[in-house]
Order: C-alpha cells, then sequence, then structure tokens
C-alpha cells in the first residue's frame, strides 16, 4: 500500500525588505512576467503600501514589508510559480533579502478514524500524559533539522497537524519549510535554482519514510 | 462505518467509455444494494479482486466483478485510493518544430529522470496568453492527469503554459555589451579593474 497526497502546495517565502506598492498584477504585465488575459483576470484584494495582496487562477501573492509570499496549490503550476518568483526578483535585484523558503504543504488522508488514531499513536507517546490530564490528545508535532543535512546554511523544520477537509476527512498535514539563509537576491535566485528539484525530491523522501515505517507497525 | 455511499463514492463513467455511455443503462446507479454490497466488499478487503487503476492513478471497479452492466466502469474514489495531485504527469518540453496547426517538442518528465520523448501538440492546446511565445526552443510546461476543482470534483485536464522570462530593459543590455566589450578589451592577462 502507498499513500500518496490527496493535496499539494508549495509556498515560496522570502523575509527581507519589501515595498508592497510595487507589486501588482499590472506591474508583472509590464515587466513581462504575466501575459495580458492573467494580468487583466487577476483578482486583487489589497494594493497598500503595508499589505500588497492578489491572486492569479493558478497562483496567490502576499506582500508585506517583511514578507514576501508566492503560493500555488495545483502541481501543473509548480514550475511557473517558481519562473515568477524569479522573474520577480530578477527585477527586484537589489531587495533586501536574508531568507528563502521553498515549504511544501503536503495532505494524506488516512481513510478512517481507526487509522487517523493509530498514526497519532505513532507518531508520540500519549500515555505520559494520562496520569494528569484526562481524554489527551496529539494536535500537531514539529521536528527540526539543523543544521541542514546538506550542510546548507538554514534549516528544515517539518510540521505534522490533523485536519480534515473535503478532500481527506481523516487528513494528516505534512508541511515542510526548506529553509536557506541567503545574503542577496542573487544569492537567493542561485539557492532556487540549485535546489528547487532536490527540495521536492527530500519532501518525497520524508514523507515516503514515514508513511513506511507507519505502514510497518500496522 | 463511514457513510460511504455519500462520503465515498462517486459514479461516472470512465472517460474511455464515453463512446458506450448513451447505452448504459443509469438506473442502476439507485440501486443502492448493489453499490453498498460493492463498498461492502471494498472495505472487508477484497479490493484487490476489484481495484483497477487506470494510466493516470484513477481507481475502477469493473462491471465483470461486481454484476453491473457491461461497459460500465464505476470510479470509486474510496479514501484509500483516493486521487491524488501525483496522478498527475509534468513534462518540461522543449520546442523543436512549428507547424501550421501543430508543434513538436523534446519533452523531459520533470517528476522521473530519464530520456526524453518527442511530443507533437496541438496549437489550439496554447493559451490565448501564450500564443506569442510559441517559438523555437521556447520552454513549456504540460501537465496530464486528474485535478481537484475548486469545489473538489475531480476533473481530466491537460494544462499547457510556456515559461515566461522577463526580458532586460534597453539600458541593462546596453550595460551588458559595455561590460563585454570592456572585458573583450581588457582580456589580456593584465590585471582587471572594475569601473
Amino acid at each position: 500500500m502507498t499513500i500518496e497526497p490527496v493535496q499539494y502546495t508549495i509556498a515560496l517565502v522570502t523575509i527581507g525588505s519589501f515595498n508592497p506598492v510595487i507589486i501588482s498584477p499590472l506591474w508583472l504585465g509590464i515587466k513581462g512576467a504575466l501575459g495580458k488575459d492573467e494580468t487583466e483576470s487577476a483578482t486583487v484584494e489589497m494594493i497598500h503600501r503595508e499589505l500588497t495582496q492578489f491572486s492569479l487562477s493558478w497562483a496567490a501573492c502576499r506582500v508585506t514589508p517583511e514578507r514576501f509570499e508566492l503560493i500555488c496549490d495545483s502541481i501543473a503550476y509548480f514550475e511557473p510559480t517558481k519562473d515568477l518568483f524569479q522573474n520577480i526578483f530578477n527585477v527586484l535585484r537589489e531587495t533586501p533579502v536574508t531568507a528563502i523558503g521553498i515549504n511544501h504543504v503536503t495532505v494524506f488522508d488516512l481513510g478512517d478514524a481507526t487509522k487517523f488514531d493509530q498514526f497519532g499513536k505513532f507518531l508520540a507517546k500519549m500515555d505520559i500524559w494520562n496520569e494528569a490530564i484526562s481524554n489527551s490528545k496529539l494536535k500537531t508535532i514539529e521536528i527540526l533539522e539543523q543544521p541542514r543535512g546538506d550542510k546548507l546554511s538554514g534549516y528544515r523544520n517539518i510540521r505534522l497537524e490533523g485536519v480534515s477537509n473535503a478532500k481527506a476527512k481523516y487528513g494528516v498535514s505534512i508541511s515542510i519549510n526548506d529553509h536557506f539563509d541567503v545574503t542577496s537576491v542573487s544569492d537567493m535566485l542561485n539557492i532556487i535554482s540549485q535546489n528547487w528539484q532536490s527540495s521536492f525530491d527530500k519532501t518525497k523522501s520524508i514523507t515516503t519514510s514515514l508513511w513506511n515505517q507507519f505502514l510497518k507497525r500496522q | 462505518m463511514e457513510p460511504v455511499l455519500e462520503k465515498a463514492v462517486s459514479t461516472k463513467h470512465s472517460p474511455r467509455k464515453s463512446t458506450s455511455q448513451s447505452s448504459i443503462p443509469f438506473d442502476f446507479l439507485n440501486k443502492k444494494d448493489v453499490l453498498e454490497n460493492a463498498i461492502d466488499r471494498i472495505d472487508s478487503g477484497e479490493e484487490s479482486l476489484l481495484h483497477h487503476k487506470d494510466q493516470y492513478g484513477v481507481s475502477s471497479y469493473v462491471k465483470k466483478t461486481l454484476d453491473l452492466p457491461e461497459g460500465l466502469i464505476l470510479n470509486i474514489s474510496r479514501s484509500q485510493s483516493t486521487i491524488s495531485d501525483n496522478d498527475v504527469v509534468r513534462w518540461k518540453g522543449f520546442v523543436t518544430e512549428i507547424k501550421e496547426h501543430t508543434f513538436t517538442s523534446k519533452l523531459f518528465d520533470i517528476d522521473a529522470k530519464g530520456t526524453h520523448e518527442i511530443g507533437e501538440l496541438p496549437n489550439e492546446k496554447i493559451q490565448r496568453d501564450d500564443l506569442n511565445l510559441l517559438k523555437i526552443g521556447a520552454i513549456f510546461y504540460l501537465s496530464v492527469g486528474y485535478f481537484y476543482n475548486t469545489k473538489g470534483q475531480v476533473q481530466k485536464k491537460m494544462i499547457l503554459k510556456f515559461q515566461r522570462l522577463v526580458s532586460w530593459s534597453v539600458e541593462e543590455i546596453d550595460q551588458a555589451v559595455d561590460r563585454a566589450a570592456y572585458l573583450a578589451e581588457n582580456i589580456s592577462g593584465e590585471t582587471l579593474e572594475w569601473k
């Protein structure tokens, strides 16, 4: 049995100093990063000096003075999302940035309450709480890899959380924040180019390893 | 036991059987006992007998086993075999030839390393926005498979999107040309001083 994600979202998040007003669909269209139809059909929720937020049919963008996020939840558009991110920062070359995260959010459906509970017990020993409290339940768990296994500056944070939605009634969300420290936009773009695919590969290997170990103990 | 009929089961004809849809009686879909029987068998662990995955990983349960009308396939999205985003095949392509109604390309599987394939694709699949990007050497992304729409329904789709690269401004090109000329003039092996 293999367990595959029923939902996969990628978010490119960078920390630095941004001017949210600049980054709008119109500006992206003028720069050639978006087509005419994409520009015109973009839904702009806000363009303000403290927050810019808009969405395309395949991605959403949110910019504050300290944080830039580009999010895509359709696997068909993961590569265009990376291109759009690179295009934006190829233009905003002088932007001060300190970190970039290639963040993967995958949701798996465990199918039923029994298996969901078994997975919780697999992740953490809950009986240690029984003496002090009743009805203890695991809600989230976070694991940090620091320093990174690949020796790059940064860390990898893995967060597991129970979720229930239309795609997964007894779902587990596994969020992997592949975080890299960077010194400049140029550095950041190099990090993305060189680590994009390996970030996906690592995410796959983390989740596969987890599920394999869980299934073996069933 | 989950309320399986409502939550876990969707019934529809396989896209591959679309030509025979008109001859298939639909009343049986209302026969809960048939479906419940099928679901019971799946839940009791007999899924290996019923299970079929097509090339996109969509689970199907075939007529012969369930004793349903000829030619009918039930796509039963059980929780253990839900359609996932991994049921999408993605390629990165390079345009190698452009014809009147189609273009030829080299296609590289993004998720599975291997050799490339040659594919001919219809121009009509290109989004209107991307038509001006169709050139020899242009890069595009092609995804084929089953996708969830915003309502959580599954649709079979082919998504073709050309890569956009922000072009340099005239000033940036001029600067690059000047710098290249400077480097070319000073490539004698002496120490370079950056301006």
